[in-house]
């Protein structure tokens, strides 16, 4: 996330696994342990459920960011 | 503080209020990840960015806490951030009008919201939209008294006004307000998750997507 937003989310690592858990309980994630390079991890992967959440909080955020500009720019 | 990976992990599994079996998993998973942090930038830099046992236990525990609890405090945060936009568009846009507490009932309900006595500043409030219906500043004030005094309709009721006070005709409230928003497009899971990273402008985001139905985002937890 820290990548791919150009360091504007910092998210703290300590707030991850916490979600990762949450999600997976709400059934938006699934998890697998398995050796990645020779190390053990766990592997969060999205289920069908995260996916088709993932693609509305998507259009939501669009339609945020389009609000948030009609409130800014005044038009 | 923890000096080594195993005494973090004695630390966290103290702290940790789980079943035993998620305990487990929990510890499990956070050694392979202070390993590989470990390796890549020391120990000590690992458990820093982790946070530490105290802090990384009370997250598991807020996102095990009830979701009701936790849809309380997207809703108080809600008038924080209505707030904060609210004073923005100010900012920008209105800085000739004449301040609220100009007006003798506000500044009452206003004295009377910072001590505390919430059912005192309602009258007050709304003793002044009387007199200044139009004014959405005042709308904000009494969403705001509401949502503090723990009515959560609050925010719902009065969100349609204040946006038709700050921006009469605008994208924003046709766009928004004036029509049904679908319920399926509920950013409530966004708004936790990130709500920890920016919670003015994520709770901002509940309010302006949703437009009307902001407090949905608390009734539908």
């Amino acid at each position: 996330v820290r990548r791919r937003s150009n360091g504007s989310f910092n998210l703290p690592e300590g707030t991850l696994y916490p979600a990762l858990h949450r999600l997976e309980r709400s059934g938006y994630l699934r998890s697998r342990s398995g050796l990645v390079q020779g190390r053990r991890r766990r592997v969060y992967s999205l289920t069908r459920a995260g996916r088709k959440a993932l693609v509305e909080q998507a259009h939501a955020w669009r339609q945020f960011a389009e609000a948030l500009n009609v409130v800014i720019e005044g038009t | 503080v923890p000096h080594t990976i195993d005494s973090y992990l004695r630390a966290l599994a103290h702290e940790l209020d789980m079943s035993p079996l998620a305990k487990r998993r929990v510890v499990r998973e956070l050694r392979q990840h202070l390993i590989d942090a470990s390796a890549d930038i020391g120990e000590q830099a690992a458990f820093e960015a982790l946070g530490s046992p105290e802090v990384v236990a009370a997250r598991f525990a807020a996102e095990a806490r009830p979701r009701r609890r936790r849809y309380a405090l997207v809703a108080a945060l809600l008038a924080g951030a209505a707030a904060a936009v609210v004073t923005a568009v100010v900012l920008t846009h209105g800085s000739s009008t004449p301040a609220v507490t100009a007006i003798p009932s506000v500044r009452l309900a206003l004295s009377e919201e910072r001590n505390g006595h919430y059912s005192s500043a309602h009258r007050w409030i709304v003793r002044a939209l009387s007199e200044h219906t139009s004014d959405w500043r005042l709308w904000l004030i009494r969403s705001r008294i509401g949502n503090e005094a723990g009515d959560i309709a609050s925010p719902r009721q009065n969100l349609p006004l204040l946006v038709h006070g700050a921006r009469p005709g605008s994208d924003l409230e046709y766009g928004t307000c004036g029509r049904q928003v679908p319920r399926h497009v509920a950013p409530r899971e966004v708004v936790l998750e990130l709500m920890p990273l920016q919670p003015r402008v994520l709770v901002l985001h509940a309010a302006v997507v949703r437009g009307c139905d902001v407090a949905d985002v608390v009734s539908h937890a």
